[in-house]
This record gives C-alpha cells, sequence and structure tokens, in this order.
C-alpha cells in the first residue's frame, strides 16, 4: 500500500509550501465579487474575469483584518465605500495564507485608489463610446423644454442632503413660482443605483405627459462616489428619455456618463434649482416685454385711427359748407339772370304792346274816317257834343286830309 | 345703429360717404341725411376707440 499522510499533514504541508513560495505581500487586481463586515472584519468573494469568455475564470476567498481594515479606512477616506463594493476592481495588496482548516484566504493589507479610479475611467471611456457609436449621446439634447417648467420628476434620495438642498431652493422661490417635484426615490450609491435609476426613468416615462422634465440630483462626492452614474444602462436610458433629462449630480470637473447624455449638466441641486426658476423667469419677462410691445402697437393703431377719424370729420364738416355755400352761389347765379332776363322780357313786351296798341287805334279810326265818318275838335280836344262848339278855328278831320274852319 | 356694425364697417362707411361728397355726386337733398349718418358713424368709431383705449389703460394698470 501506498504511503499516506493524514489531511492535517497535507494541509500543514501545503501551508509550509505557501508560506515559503509567498514570504512577502504581493499586490493583486480582481473585482470584489462579494463583501461583507462581520464584527470589524471584512470578507469578500474576489474573482477574475476571463477577458474573452467574460466567464468568472479565478475565485478566492479574501479577508480583511479589523487592523488592516482601520488603515485602510483611515487611507481612503471617503472613498472608501466606493472602492469597497460588489462589482468594483481593486489593486490590492494582499499576504497569502493558507489555513489548515479554512483553506486559502487572501489577507488584505492595503488597497491602491488609484487603479480603481483608473479602471473606473477606462470604463467611462468604453461607455461612452459604445453610446456614441449608437448615436445615443446627443440624442436627449434633441428633446424641448416647454415654455415654462412646471411638473418635474426627481430622481433622488430624500434623505441626500443636495436634495434637501435643491427643494428648499425651488420651494423658496422669490419669484413665487409654484414648481411642482414628485420624488423618485432611489439609492445614489452602490450596486443598487443603476438598477433603481433605470427603473425610476422607465416609471416616469410610463407618464411622461404628466412631467415636464426630469431632474437627476444627488449631493457632492467624490469621483468614485459617483462611478454609479457611469453606466451604459442609465446613460442610454437618459438618451432615450422622452423628456429632457437635467443633472445635478455634483461633481467638480469630470462629467459622469449620465451627464454627457444628459439634456443639460449642472454642477449642483441648488444650481438645477436656479437653473428652473430662472428658465420660468426668463419666459415672464418674455411674456411681459410682448405684452408691452402689443399694447404700445395698440396704442398706435388707435392714436393713427382717431387722427384718421379726425381727419374724415373735418372734412365732413367742410365739404357741406362747400357744396351748400356753391349751390348758394348758383341759385344767387340763377336769380339774377332770372331777373334781368324777367326784366328784358317786359321791356321788351312792354314796347311792342305799345307799338300794337297806337297801331290798333289808328286803324280803328281810319277805317271809320273811310266810311265818312269826320271828327271834329278845337284847340286839340275832340267834340263829341254840339253845345261844345266854341266860336274860333275848327278842325275837321277826314280819312285823307284836314281842314280848318272858322265858327261864328 | 346697427348692433352688428364694426368698427372697420363704419370707419369705411363713414370714408365712402366723405367720397361721395368730394366726388360732387351727392345733391343737396341727400345732403342733410348723409351728414347725419357721417355723425353716427363717426360718434360709433369714437366710442370704440374710447373702449378700446380703456382697455389698454385697463391692462396697463393690472401690472
Amino acid at each position: 500500500m501506498a504511503k499516506s499522510y493524514s489531511l492535517y499533514e497535507l494541509n500543514e504541508y501545503i501551508k509550509r509550501v505557501i508560506a515559503l513560495n509567498f514570504e512577502e505581500p504581493i499586490w493583486v487586481n480582481c473585482e470584489i465579487a462579494q463583501i461583507k463586515e462581520v464584527r470589524g472584519n471584512v470578507y469578500l468573494d474576489l474573482i477574475h474575469h476571463n477577458t474573452d469568455t467574460n466567464e468568472v475564470d479565478a475565485q478566492i476567498s479574501g479577508a480583511i483584518w479589523y487592523t488592516s481594515y482601520l488603515f485602510i479606512k483611515n487611507k481612503l477616506g471617503t472613498l472608501l465605500p466606493s472602492i469597497l463594493a460588489q462589482g468594483v476592481h481593486v489593486m490590492i495588496k494582499v499576504k497569502i495564507e493558507f489555513n489548515e482548516r479554512y483553506g486559502m484566504k487572501l489577507l488584505i493589507e492595503d488597497i491602491d485608489p488609484n487603479f480603481t479610479i483608473g479602471q473606473m475611467e477606462m470604463n467611462r471611456q468604453k461607455i461612452l463610446t459604445n453610446l456614441a457609436t449608437e448615436g445615443l449621446i446627443n440624442l436627449n439634447k434633441e428633446k424641448a423644454l416647454p415654455c415654462v417648467i412646471k411638473k418635474i420628476a426627481v430622481i433622488s434620495s430624500a434623505t441626500a442632503a443636495g436634495y434637501i438642498d435643491f427643494a428648499q431652493h425651488l420651494a423658496n422661490n422669490s419669484y413665487g413660482y409654484k414648481i411642482i417635484s414628485t420624488l423618485y426615490t432611489v439609492s445614489l450609491q452602490g450596486q443598487n443605483t443603476e438598477r433603481e435609476v433605470v427603473a425610476a426613468m422607465i416609471k416616469i416615462n410610463e407618464k411622461a405627459d404628466k412631467y415636464d422634465c426630469i431632474l437627476i440630483i444627488r449631493g457632492g462626492g467624490s469621483k468614485l462616489d459617483l462611478s454609479s452614474f457611469d453606466s451604459y444602462n442609465i446613460g442610454a436610458a437618459i438618451a432615450k428619455s422622452k423628456l429632457p433629462v437635467l443633472t445635478g449630480i455634483g461633481h467638480d470637473i469630470d462629467s459622469t456618463v449620465a451627464d454627457v447624455v444628459a439634456y443639460m449638466t449642472l454642477k449642483t441641486p441648488t444650481a438645477v434649482a436656479d437653473f428652473v426658476i430662472e428658465y420660468n423667469l426668463n419666459f415672464e419677462d418674455k411674456v411681459e416685454e410682448t405684452m408691452s410691445r402689443i399694447i404700445q402697437v395698440a396704442r398706435m393703431i388707435t392714436k393713427n385711427e382717431s387722427n384718421l377719424l379726425q381727419y374724415a370729420m373735418q372734412l365732413l364738416q367742410r365739404i357741406p359748407v362747400e357744396i351748400t355755400s356753391k349751390q348758394l352761389i348758383k341759385i344767387d347765379h340763377v336769380n339774377l339772370n332770372l331777373k334781368q332776363v324777367t326784366k328784358n322780357i317786359l321791356s321788351k313786351n312792354k314796347e311792342t304792346l305799345r307799338l300794337y296798341d297806337d297801331t290798333l287805334g289808328f286803324l280803328q279810326i281810319s277805317n271809320t274816317l273811310k266810311r265818312g265818318y269826320v271828327i271834329a275838335s278845337q284847340n286839340e280836344k275832340i267834340l263829341t257834343r254840339s253845345n261844345q262848339v266854341e266860336s274860333g278855328l275848327l278842325t275837321l278831320t277826314f280819312y285823307d286830309n284836314e281842314i280848318k274852319t272858322n265858327t261864328k | 345703429m346697427s348692433k352688428n356694425l364694426t368698427y372697420d364697417a363704419a370707419y369705411k362707411e363713414l370714408n365712402s360717404i366723405l367720397n361721395d361728397l368730394q366726388s360732387d355726386e351727392t345733391g343737396l337733398d341727400t345732403l342733410a341725411e348723409k351728414l347725419k349718418r357721417a355723425a353716427e358713424l363717426s360718434s360709433f368709431c369714437k366710442e370704440k376707440l374710447r373702449e378700446v383705449e380703456t382697455s389698454i389703460e385697463t391692462i396697463t394698470n393690472d401690472e
């Protein structure tokens, strides 16, 4: 029978082999698959993905003992929750330990945050490249805000300092604008952020007609804190949103993927509130400007109409006077003519009549004389009775001649 | 005065009366009648103008 060992002997041997080969701690890069803290110690599952198949091709347990954890906490400060999180690529300094009972474990003594930051930046660039290839980078920028922003859907967390600032700023605006904001609560950091933000985006877009725009708001934080927003899914959801998306994720220099694809990105939640208020103020100003222009034009029109009316009335008052005076002149003229003509006619008739009279008188007497009558006259008076005859010269008028004779 | 009369229509009629008078087409018989109509139209137009002016002032005062 071949020589055999007890399991303890085997494990003790392995432990010696490992201890001999890994005297010093070494730096390893890997991904945190799972992480949990138990009574001050941190336990992790570390994995490696095959770059071609993306399948897990290496896995090992890791731990950060209490003392190391204090050191790492102190070193990373606010970066800690972003780096020691599920799905994060880390560069860790590990001591390889093999325990006869518990097997192989990597004891983490140090973490290099720059590696993670670099990884995230690479990841961010990769996502941006993908979004650009799919034509999603500027898609949301083509959306339009309505004239006035009245109803907004806010993706944030009720307890986030940034959200509280934003809500107060919006509610206490000095113009008294009433903007209705509906909060869709999500976790703003960590592994759930991507899923929850995307879910909120879908939910809001289902009732897109109820909102004017979507705001994604988060307080300040380090670059790594914001890395949850360097997500392809969040980027694509923003790009494809029916409503314009405004971000106020709170960062100093670099933009997250969410910022790059958003309709508009503002530095802080307060800046988002300011933008909304100023956007509405700008509209109100324009309305007032238009209104005062309308009033100006209306005044001009009425003034012009009033002038035209006045002019027409002046003409109307003058023209009838002209017409009547013209008519009067005409009448006067006719009257004058009438008088003259009448006068002429009258005098002409008078003359004719007189001629007629003379002629008629003469004709009547001569006819009588022709028949043998004689007119006796004395002192140019016609004698009609015998007792009218006085002594003296008596004129006898015959048809053809006069005879003068003396009476006794 | 007709209730449906508009400012434009009134003003147009006023001008056509003016044109008639200017063109010497109006006889004296219709002159008085036309003048009466013109006076009516004119006061109607003025009233409308005043209404508009008042409403402009109301808008301005609201600000």
